[in-house]
C-alpha cells in the first residue's frame, strides 16, 4: 500500500498539538524580548508562520523548547533588524564590575515596583533577559533553556548569574 | 567573609533546584552558617517574587495567528492561508488556543467573519462604493460576486476582503449595520444543509447566478433575514 501523503490537514493537526498549546509562553517570552506588546504580536505571528512550515522537522522531543526556541530566533533576528539591543559586551563588563558580595536588602527588592523591575528587564542585553524570562516565569530547567538559547548548560546558569546580579544592582539603586 | 564567583554560581544552581540532592543537602548547611551567602540567597528569591510580578502577562484574546499555505501552494502568495488560529477565551471559554479547521464550510465561513471583526482592519479594501469593491474582489479572486448598495435599506457597505475557503481565496464583501459587521461570502460550490447559526452567529446562504452567497453576523436574525431579502432582490433583478 502506498504511504499516505502527508496533507496540509495533518500539518496543521500536528502545528495544533505541538505549537499552539505554547502559545502562551510564546507570546511572554516574544514580550520580554521586544520589550513591547505589539512587536510581540507580529513576533509571535511570523514565529507562528515559522513554525507552520517546519512542523515537519520537528523531532518529538520537546514541543516546548522546540516552539520557544522559533520564538526566541524570531524575536532576536527581530531586534537585530531593529537595532534596539544593548551591546552585551558593556553589559557583561558592568555585571563583573558588580561586587558578587553587594546583596540589595531583600526588603529592598521586594518593594520595588513593576515599573522599575520591568525598566531594569528592558535594560538587560537580550540574552540574559531571554534566560531569566525561561527560568522565572516560565520555570523551565536548564537543560530546556540551554536547547532553546542553543548554549550549553553551563552557560545557561553563568548568564543566570549574571543576569540576576545586573537586576539586584538596578533594583537595589533605585531606592 | 564574602562570596566568591563559585559561591554565587552554586546559590545560582541552588536556587535553581539544579543541584543534586547531596550537593544541595551541603549547600543549606553553608547556608545556615553564612550570613552573607544566606542574605544573598534571600535577595535571590525576593528578585525571583518581583519579577514574577512583574513580568506576567497574558497574549491579547484577539491575537490572530494567520498560517501559510504549505510550500507547494506558496506560489499562490498571501491569499493562500490555510488556516487561521484564534486565541480567545471568548471563543473557547477556557482562555486557550482554539483550532480553527476545517471542520465545516460554516466554521470557516463564521471563523473568518471573527478574524475580520478582530483583525485592526476588518476588510482588505475599504469602499462604500460597490464599483470600486466589485471590481477589486474581481481581480484577486475567480468568482465575481455582485456587489450591492443596500445604503438606503441600512445596511452599508464598508469593503470587501479575501477570505480562505477550501484552501481557495474567495471574495467576502463587508456590510455594516449599526455596530455589527455582515460578511457576505460568495462561493462557487454550491453548499447545502449548512446550519444557520454557530457560536452566536447566524448564517443565511443563497444561491444567485452561479455563485452561493453567504452571509455571517452576529446582527438579530430578523436584519439578517432582511438583508438576504434585500440582496437576492437586488442581485436577481434586471442588472444580472
Amino acid at each position: 500500500m502506498e504511504p499516505k501523503p502527508v496533507t496540509i490537514e495533518d500539518d496543521q493537526a500536528r502545528f495544533a498539538t505541538i505549537v499552539l498549546p505554547h502559545m502562551a509562553q510564546a507570546y511572554r517570552l516574544a514580550r520580554w524580548i521586544t520589550g513591547n506588546p505589539t512587536d510581540a504580536q507580529d513576533v509571535v505571528q511570523e514565529a507562528a508562520a515559522r513554525a507552520f512550515r517546519s512542523i515537519g522537522t520537528f523531532a518529538g522531543v520537546s514541543p516546548a523548547a522546540w516552539t520557544l526556541a522559533i520564538v526566541r530566533n524570531t524575536a532576536n533576528s527581530w531586534l537585530r533588524k531593529h537595532r534596539r539591543e544593548v551591546p552585551s559586551g558593556d553589559a557583561e563588563e558592568l555585571a563583573d564590575k558588580i561586587d558578587a558580595t553587594e546583596t540589595p536588602e531583600s526588603d529592598l527588592l521586594r518593594k520595588a515596583d513593576v515599573e522599575s523591575v520591568r525598566r531594569a528587564v528592558a535594560a538587560l542585553p537580550a540574552q540574559y533577559r531571554e534566560v531569566i524570562v525561561l527560568r522565572e516565569i516560565d520555570e523551565l530547567d536548564y537543560r530546556e533553556i540551554a536547547r532553546i538559547v542553543d548554549a550549553p548548560i553551563g552557560t545557561v546558569m553563568s548568564r543566570l548569574a549574571r543576569a540576576r546580579r545586573l537586576l539586584m544592582h538596578a533594583l537595589g539603586e533605585v531606592r | 567573609m564574602s562570596l566568591g564567583p563559585n559561591d554565587e554560581l552554586e546559590l545560582t544552581a541552588y536556587v535553581d533546584g539544579e543541584l543534586d540532592a547531596m550537593r544541595a543537602f551541603a549547600f543549606e548547611r553553608r547556608l545556615s552558617g553564612e550570613p552573607d551567602l544566606a542574605r544573598r540567597h534571600d535577595a535571590v528569591l525576593a528578585l525571583r517574587g518581583c519579577l514574577r510580578e512583574a513580568l506576567v502577562c497574558e497574549p491579547p484574546r484577539n491575537l490572530v495567528l494567520r498560517m501559510p499555505a504549505a510550500p507547494s501552494r506558496a506560489a499562490a502568495g498571501w491569499r493562500a492561508l490555510a488556516a487561521s488560529f484564534i486565541l480567545g477565551a471568548a471563543l473557547t471559554g477556557a482562555g486557550g488556543w482554539m483550532y480553527l479547521g476545517r471542520e465545516d464550510l460554516a466554521r470557516e465561513l463564521v471563523s473568518d467573519h471573527i478574524r475580520a471583526q478582530l483583525a485592526p482592519q476588518p476588510i482588505d479594501i475599504a469602499s462604500s462604493d460597490r464599483h470600486t469593491v466589485k471590481p477589486w474582489l474581481a481581480t484577486h479572486v475567480a468568482q465575481s460576486p455582485e456587489v450591492v448598495d443596500l445604503a438606503a435599506e441600512g445596511f452599508d457597505l464598508v469593503g470587501g476582503r479575501i477570505d480562505v475557503v477550501d484552501r481557495m481565496p474567495v471574495g467576502s464583501m463587508v456590510y455594516r449595520r449599526a455596530k455589527h459587521l455582515i460578511s457576505v461570502t460568495a462561493l462557487l460550490s454550491a453548499p447545502s444543509g449548512l446550519r444557520d447559526s454557530l457560536d452566536g452567529y447566524h448564517i443565511r446562504y443563497w444561491r444567485a447566478g452561479d455563485l452561493t452567497y453567504v452571509a455571517v453576523s452576529d446582527v438579530a436574525p430578523d436584519d439578517l433575514e432582511t438583508f438576504e431579502k434585500l440582496y437576492r432582490a437586488a442581485t436577481s433583478g434586471p442588472t444580472r
